[in-house]
């Protein structure tokens, strides 16, 4: 009797210590930083839109749908960052799907990492695409802002330009309609794989702050 | 004594119509709307200055480059749709096609406009008229084209006032109040004297104007209405009164009087001539502007030490005169731009030179928009977007404008000089 | 009938050469401005002479009297303490830099200057009419110093 107890003691430790070491291999102790992933959240954005919530009463002709949204100020001049209403996944439900994904296959971090960088280098070819294009207008007050939001095609080719967040200044918004008018197509767009292009670039908000 | 009355009131009498103030485009901005104007079919006699006159005043807004007559296309139109890829080809942002119709009564325009880039029709529109309002027909449907794509509002159909000067053989000077479409054209006489006139100053309605003269001996303040030529004084005092500003709803003036032997402001209430004094301290103040909502004015003050710009509420009771220029020694005759997000005035740099400024409420430093020596009478447009002004070349006296975007234009007199432009509300 | 024409011819001449502007206006003035006493219109030759010399000049920017312009006063103060009777127009000028509405004012300053400094005087006020025409009415056409020099004055008529 007292052999076999002995053997199940020395049973249950050496359990423990392999559920330990398995248990670490697959991160559960590790905390939860970068290995957590927000799938569906665009990266590297400075400006982050709230869904437009009302209408400015002045309507500009041609240029449908102006509303204000509030808008923290930018450094950059011009910011790219994925229209929010195509964001459907609250955060935290994000946060879920991608730890028991995260569980199941430590490749895909890999993957997604890659992603990110390749979704920045896309948004950085969309900016100074537009930045080329842009003229900002003489003798306008500082600090002002315009945000367009565009529809892009898997071509690149622009279909649809709308200002969602007027400046104050006409000659302001005009410009900034203007320079996404001239360039008319991203032909790099070609080169985004269509996944990524379907998930990140087919609506994408820009920010105009030439402060 | 009967003689020179008679005299007097010849000079007085407004004469004939003149001819033109030349419009010379200097430059123009640098990201313009490149846009197609296929000349306005239709009633052939009128339509070739029709379609001049409209090209000329979307040339002169600085904002568009207009396509030469030369390299306009055919219009292609296949199924009722335009074809656009040829126009953007030649790199056109919008086509603007057209007709006049002509009727026993009527003298209409229908215009469209397309969107080159988005391939589609934005615009169609009519502006309706009589057959002797050709120009005024014109300068209407530029301003709706130009409104259309730029989303801001027109000034072609507006007009200026501004004072000519000339000299006989034996330099003896002709003073003449003019008003004149604001290209320059239809120039008319409201006055004609021999004495100065300065400070022309336009009814919001557009429909008089308020202007100091010499002709009693002194500075005094008329108004005339601008379509019977009717003028009396706007006040009957013994002493000088000068700088006339319409207040917004056409019910007062702010004028300078100078009853103290000193420049103070006053506001006069047309209907009943109530006075009520605005200021009242030892320097001059004078070149009063009224703000376009109505509870505001701006003045010039040289109770700092030097002539700067000051800003009154009206609103308030008692209320204190507030300094809003701090930069340079000389800052004056200011006006608000028409949103009221800024002034437009004169600027004295450091190197004494006098220049037009802009300064933004919202900034603290002005940004200066002329580069003459000697630029002053600044006027704004109603749409807020150019400004007109005097300035001296090889010493001569003219007019000058420029658009906020960098378009610049001239206006010289046909003869003689102009100075003390007054640019027009919108008008109906 | 003729005696007026007359004095006004005679009158003209002497404007055209001050480079003034034209007296019919000014006799009109004179009629609605009711001053008492002799009319400016019929001044002696003498008087006007003295006048005529009796040109101030300012400082720019400034309305106030240099000694130099004091002593040009002097002649007058003591002109007009002779002959009681005289009334006569001080008229500030300014040079053409600037706004012409502030020049306006600054030319009234200068008049009031020359004004107030006669009052202290003794001469009375009432014989005494300010104005101004600002820049309107340069002695000297130019745009340089010099010109502009001439300008910023005080004419007494």
């Amino acid at each position: 009797m007292i052999a076999n107890y002995r053997y199940l003691q020395a049973s249950l430790f050496s359990f423990c210590i392999h559920a330990a070491i398995f248990m670490y291999i697959y991160g559960t102790f590790d905390a939860n930083t970068s290995k957590t992933l927000l799938i569906s959240k665009p990266l590297q954005v400075e400006l982050k839109f709230e869904l437009p919530s009302k209408d400015l009463k002045k309507q500009i002709p041609i240029l449908p749908n102006i509303n204000t949204t509030p808008s923290k100020q930018v450094s950059e001049d011009i910011v790219y960052s994925k229209a929010e209403d195509e964001i459907k996944t609250p955060q935290n439900n994000a946060l879920m799907e991608s730890t028991i994904a995260n569980l199941l296959s430590e490749e895909s971090e890999i993957e997604i990492n890659n992603e990110q960088q390749e979704i920045s280098m896309y948004a950085q070819k969309i900016i100074s695409t537009i930045e080329n294009a842009w003229m900002k207008p003489r003798n306008i007050p500082e600090g002002l802002v315009a945000n367009l939001r565009l529809k892009i095609r898997s071509s690149g080719r622009i279909t649809s330009a709308e200002l969602i967040k007027s400046s104050g200044n006409i000659r302001f918004d005009n410009s900034a309609l203007q320079a996404v008018r001239r360039v008319e197509t991203f032909y790099f767009f070609d080169s985004i794989p269509k996944m990524l292009y379907d998930k990140e670039f087919k609506v994408i908000a820009i920010s105009f702050n030439p402060s | 004594m009967k003689k020179n009355l008679l005299l007097v009131t010849l000079l007085l009498f407004p004469i004939f119509i003149y001819g033109e103030l030349f419009l010379e485009i200097t430059k123009g901005s640098e990201d313009p709307y490149k846009v197609a104007m296929i000349p306005f079919e239709g009633n052939t006699g009128i339509a070739k200055q029709l379609n001049n006159i409209m090209r000329n005043d979307l040339i002169r807004t600085g904002e568009f480059s207009i396509l030469d007559e030369e390299l306009l296309l055919p219009v292609k139109i296949i199924n009722d749709e335009l074809v656009y890829n040829d126009w953007k080809l030649l790199g056109i942002d919008y086509l603007v096609t057209g007709t006049i119709v002509r009727a026993n009564n009527s003298l209409d325009i229908n215009y469209e406009i397309f969107d080159i880039h988005k391939k589609r029709k934005v615009r169609s529109s009519k502006v309706f008229g009589i057959p002797n309002q050709i120009r005024q027909l014109a300068h209407y449907t530029s301003d709706g084209i130009y409104e259309s794509i730029t989303g801001i509002k027109g000034i072609a159909a507006t007009r200026l006032l501004y004072v000519n000067e000339t000299k006989d053989s034996k330099l003896i000077s002709t003073y003449k109040l003019m008003i004149a479409d604001s290209d320059g054209a239809n120039e008319k006489v409201l006055l004609s004297s021999s004495e100065p006139i300065i400070s022309p100053s336009w009814s919001p309605d557009g429909k008089r104007a308020a202007y100091v003269s010499f002709e009693n001996g002194m500075a005094q303040v008329f108004i005339q209405e601008i379509a019977t030529r009717k003028r009396k004084l706007v006040l009957k005092k013994d002493t000088q009164i000068s700088s006339p500003s319409w207040s917004p709803d056409g019910k007062y003036l702010s004028l300078t009087l100078y009853q103290d032997g000193n420049a103070e402001i006053y506001i006069l209430r047309l209907r009943d001539q109530t006075l009520t004094r605005m200021t009242n301290q030892f320097a001059i103040d004078t070149e009063s502007s009224w703000s376009p909502k109505g509870n505001k004015i701006l003045f010039t003050s040289g109770r700092s030490g030097s002539p700067q710009i000051y800003e009154l509420d009206l609103r308030k009771l008692n209320s204190k005169a507030k300094r809003i220029s701090f930069e340079g020694t000389y800052n004056a005759k200011a006006s608000y731009l028409p949103n009221e997000d800024g002034i437009i005035f004169v600027h004295r740099s450091s190197d004494g030179l006098f220049h037009i400024a802009l300064k933004y409420k919202k900034e603290n430093f002005i940004r200066i928009l002329t580069e003459a020596k000697m630029d002053e009478s600044p006027s704004v447009a109603p749409n807020g977007n150019m400004v007109i002004y005097g300035i001296k070349e090889e010493n001569l006296s003219m007019l000058a404008g420029f658009s906020l975007s960098g378009a610049k234009f001239k206006l010289p007199a046909s003869d003689g000089e102009v100075r003390e432009p007054a640019w027009s509300n919108f008008l109906r | 009938m003729n005696k007026s024409i007359n004095s006004f011819i005679a009158l003209l001449t002497i404007f055209i050469f001050s480079a003034c502007s034209s007296v019919q206006i000014t006799e009109e003035a004179v009629a609605d401005q009711s001053v008492a006493g002799v009319s400016i219109a019929s001044k002696s030759t003498s008087t006007q002479a003295v006048l005529a010399n009796a040109i101030v000049y300012f400082e720019y920017d400034q309305y106030n009297l240099t000694a130099k312009s004091i002593q040009a006063l002097k002649g007058v103060s003591d002109l007009m303490k002779r002959n009681a009777k005289i009334t006569i127009s001080i008229e500030g000028h300014a040079d053409e830099r600037g706004t012409r509405e502030y020049n306006l004012a600054l030319g009234q300053r200068r008049a009031e200057s020359v004004s107030n400094y006669l009052i202290a005087n003794g001469i009375n006020g009432n014989r005494l009419i300010t104005k101004s025409y600002g820049e309107e009415r340069p002695l000297s056409l130019g745009s340089n110093n010099s010109a502009w020099a001439k300008n910023r004055r005080v004419e007494i008529k």
